[in-house]
């Protein structure tokens, strides 16, 4: 008789952490994943055809066991670019699956709670509290459009090989892990997340405004107010105080 | 050979929506409603109306009786007809918790069951065989009801006709989805109707789709509701371990995790019908669960696995309306809890075998430690009193 393994474990768990990059040499990229380095045990990358040396970057981190480069970038299809780096990540076996972007950080305390977040058998997924940095690695913006500190997100799922997992097939704005896992019960934590894709300068900021109303005129896949507050000249920016966590 | 037929209607002969069914049933038999004269106005001169009294003197052996209301239960109860057709129409379907167990144990007893809407109609599969289904939707499957109704009048077999009615509808449904907004209640549906059919990959692909499309609606439970039934689809493929670990994703209360936990331990003991039996009980389907279990008790030699597998098939005989099956397999009370389990099951048994003194006997032995006996009895006697109502033109 074959021994059925366990669904859910309470140690030994394996974390993969996926990313899909495009063009990061020169911004967080290396720091990213110097930082995941540290507390995850496998990093899937899906490089969407970058011009730079982003590749290189990725290769160069020993815990970057898969480094999927696509030949075209795919432009306007992001749900199938969610659908090709979930099928790498989950390849690799994972008990767990963390989808974290080349510009955002675990906050020290959440890192040191990452594996009492895995080791257990009643959740299935976990989400964070997701700071948006402005301008410097020192503030984040919180007004009436930047509140996604507010809600939770979810970036920390089981891998359950036989539960199915669906993306939208939309263009843009696709939920970075499959719809279906939020059917499973989950923690939200009140750990956080620095998202440092804003922390640019303003030339920056402005460079993703027009990206995004070139993708996006008519706000068909987000909002035309919340991209036009991306050039607010005085938003409300608060300091961030770093929790270290246990040691 | 059957030489007469008995109808036990939930309306007047004007209303009554079987009359096509009834004569052609009739033609070279006696055929009488338990029914006021008044109520079968304008009904043919040869239909002959009877009361409750009368009931004593059918020759039940050579008698087919149509029970068309659940109140009926307990004045049909005992009588062994040959063969009892349950035809239920649709708004007749639902009602209070008592009314509830007179339906069940109404179908439970049934020669066959012909429901008039499609939740009914898996439900009743889930618990029994020759279930058919008429809800005018479709020509053709309700002509396989009124065949099959025939043909168990006619002492035949109805299963392959109960195997093609799911097969046309399963046409008929997936010919209308073409045709419809995408409802995830209605693909499941079509996984249930492949699921009866042990068309696994068809069963498999609607449910898939019924759940996904349940998350993209945003729709509660949809893990509990489409994802669990992916379960018994591949256990019917053969797909033990599969089924179990697709149970365990879905396994959500400390009942459900303490479930799944105890199937990996049968199936990893060897076990492996007694962990599909308990598979299917925790999908609630009880026909499935009986009909793997019910040679256990013979097989096992006495010890907790036997026991285990006889809580399973008691559980499966309860709640598919079988209180005689399931007091058949209960051991000897040791507790007091035990002696009113079987106290209320031999009073619920007794009332289905019309030994209607017995069963107060019964009750209110039981009912010295607790009060669900006295609303046993309270029941039957409800139900007695509408089936009286109904036998004198009373119908609302």
């Amino acid at each position: 008789m074959s021994e059925i393994p366990l669904l859910r474990k309470t140690g030994g768990n394996k974390l993969t952490a996926m990313m899909q990059v495009r063009n990061e040499a020169g911004r967080y990229l290396e720091a990213a994943l110097a930082d995941l380095s540290g507390f995850v045990d496998e990093i899937v990358i899906v490089d969407d055809a970058s011009e730079d040396e982003t590749p290189d970057i990725c290769r160069s981190f020993p815990k970057v066991v898969r480094l999927v480069r696509l030949p075209e970038p795919l432009f306007g299809q992001e749900g199938r670019l969610r659908q090709l780096l979930w099928q790498a990540a989950v390849q690799t076996e994972p008990d767990w699956l963390l989808s974290i972007d080349a510009d955002e950080f675990f906050e020290r305390s959440a890192k040191s709670h990452i594996r009492s977040l895995i080791d257990q058998d009643r959740y299935d997924w976990v989400s964070f509290r997701m700071y948006d940095f402005w301008g410097s690695l020192a503030y984040y913006r919180e007004d009436e459009l930047w509140q996604l500190h507010k809600r939770h997100t979810m970036m920390l799922v089981r891998y359950l090989p036989l539960y199915s997992y669906i993306y939208p097939d939309w263009n843009h704005h696709v939920p970075r892990l499959p719809l279906t896992c939020s059917a499973l019960p989950g923690f939200q934590s009140e750990l956080r997340v620095k998202h440092y894709g804003w922390a640019g300068d303003e030339a920056a900021r402005h460079a993703k405004y027009e990206r995004y109303m070139a993708i996006d005129p008519d706000g068909k896949w987000g909002s035309l107010a919340h991209y036009a507050s991306i050039l607010d000249p005085s938003p409300r920016l608060v300091r961030w105080q770093e929790e270290a966590g246990p040691t | 050979m059957t030489d007469t037929v008995i109808v036990f209607p939930h309306c007047a002969w004007e209303a009554f929506p079987y009359g096509g069914f009834i004569e052609r049933l009739g033609r070279g038999r006696s055929v009488r409603f338990v029914a006021s004269t008044e109520a079968m106005a304008g009904a043919p001169p040869q239909y002959g109306a009877m009361t409750l009294d009368d009931l004593d003197a059918v020759p039940w052996q050579r008698t087919i009786v149509i029970a068309t209301h659940p109140s009926w239960v307990y004045e049909i109860a005992g009588r062994s007809p040959a063969a009892l057709l349950v035809l239920l129409p649709s708004e007749l379907e639902q009602g209070e918790a008592d009314y509830l167990v007179c339906r069940d144990a109404l179908c439970a007893a049934a020669t066959v069951v012909v429901t008039g809407s499609e939740t009914y109609y898996f439900e009743q599969w889930f618990r029994r065989g020759r279930v058919f289904l008429q809800d005018g939707l479709d020509t053709a499957s309700d002509l396989l009801a009124d065949a099959a109704a025939s043909d168990a009048a006619a002492g035949k077999s109805v299963d392959a006709l109960a195997k093609l009615q799911l097969q046309r509808r399963a046409d008929f449904r997936a010919e209308q989805l073409r045709g419809l907004r995408p409802s995830a209640m209605q693909f499941f549906f079509q996984s249930v109707y492949h699921y009866l059919l042990g068309q696994g990959e068809e069963a498999e692909r609607w449910a898939l789709d019924a759940f996904h499309l349940a998350i993209l609606s945003a729709e509660e439970g949809a893990v509990q509701t489409y994802f669990r039934f992916l379960s018994v689809i591949r256990l019917q493929q053969g797909r033990a371990n599969d089924a179990f670990a697709t149970y365990g994703i879905s396994a959500a209360s400390d009942e459900e995790r303490g479930a799944y936990g105890e199937m990996l331990e049968l199936q990893a003991s060897g076990e492996a019908a007694l962990a599909a039996g308990l598979l299917y009980r925790m999908n609630e389907d009880f026909r499935q669960t009986a009909g793997l279990l019910n040679a256990a008790p013979a097989q096992l030699p006495d010890g907790p696995l036997r026991e285990r597998a006889v809580s399973l098939l008691v559980e499966a005989h309860e709640r598919s309306s079988r209180p005689g099956a399931a007091l058949a397999l209960l051991p000897p009370p040791r507790t007091v809890k035990e002696r009113l389990r079987r106290n209320l099951l031999e009073g619920r048994a007794y009332a289905l075998e019309g030994r209607r003194h017995d069963a107060v006997r019964a009750l209110l032995q039981a009912a010295m430690t607790g009060l669900e006996p006295l609303h046993a009895i309270a029941d039957i006697a409800a139900a007695l009193a509408r089936a009286k109502k109904l036998a004198e033109g009373e119908y609302t």
